[in-house]
């Protein structure tokens, strides 16, 4: 087994592990997971990782859909009533205060 | 304000779904499978498409996000963007392979292509017919008109 590959399969319990963490720990473990695909390219063993994530996965996303239309629609309704200078100011803010965390992360198109 | 967060989070996973189905999806066989018995993931996606931020300027039932805070909108298009590529792959596979794999006819993924379709008509329609969305440049491209 090559280098790379012993990494992957030492690291994937640790994922999957992680992902059903309630802090941010289960966005690291995602990040984690999403290198680990960008790099693995052997069908087969991508959908043994995916068998082993999903389940983990879908939970994660379920905990954060909610409250996210909730907090959406509440900042929808926070502007409701500002002028487009305004909404600039308080959305730069925002985006400041919580520049893209996971940026780093490299994307594909 | 932990949206922000929740959307850069919900980028990675839509991004590593991704992964999964364009790499699954590139073996010649049968692995799409594995996502397809996934009924929850089916959910979870029409959800993503659906998430937007109420606004004058938001058009009313399309899928993009033209709430007019840009840095949001660019944000939301991009998680959407995927879900529709992944759904895109999921769709061809699944009108491929459904008379040799029975239980494509049967999964989530199936019943809600219809669905999808529609939203995706409806979406063109509307953004297209929007008085306050100036088409050349949402769709980054130079018009040229010919006179004849």
């Amino acid at each position: 087994m090559r280098l790379g590959d012993e990494f992957k399969t030492l690291l994937l319990p640790i994922i999957v592990e992680s992902l059903t963490l309630t802090n941010s720990g289960a966005v690291g473990a995602l990040v984690a997971l999403q290198c680990l695909t960008n790099s693995t390219t052997h069908g087969e063993r991508l959908a043994k990782v995916f068998q082993d994530t999903a389940r983990n996965m879908i939970l994660l996303a379920d905990q954060w859909i909610d409250p996210l239309l909730m907090e959406l629609s509440a900042l929808g309704m926070s502007l409701a009533n500002s002028t487009q200078e305004q909404i600039d100011l308080k959305v730069s803010k925002i985006i400041e205060r919580y520049a893209r965390p996971f940026s780093l992360v490299v994307s594909g198109n | 304000m932990l949206a922000v967060i929740r959307l850069e989070a919900l980028r990675v996973w839509t991004e590593t779904l991704r992964n999964f189905v364009g790499k699954l999806g590139d073996k010649i066989g049968d692995l799409l499978k594995h996502i397809i018995v996934h009924d929850a993931i089916a959910l979870l996606l029409v959800k993503f498409l659906c998430l937007h931020i109420q606004s004058p300027n938001q058009i009313t039932d399309i899928i993009i996000s033209t709430s007019g805070i840009k840095k949001f909108d660019d944000l939301l298009n991009e998680i959407k963007i995927r879900v529709m590529r992944i759904l895109n792959r999921l769709m061809v596979f699944m009108l491929d392979k459904k008379a040799e794999l029975p239980t494509i006819s049967t999964s989530k993924f199936y019943s809600i292509i219809q669905s999808v379709l529609q939203l995706c008509l409806t979406t063109i329609l509307k953004f297209c017919k929007s008085d306050t969305i100036d088409l050349s440049k949402a769709v980054a491209v130079n018009c040229l008109i010919f006179v004849l």
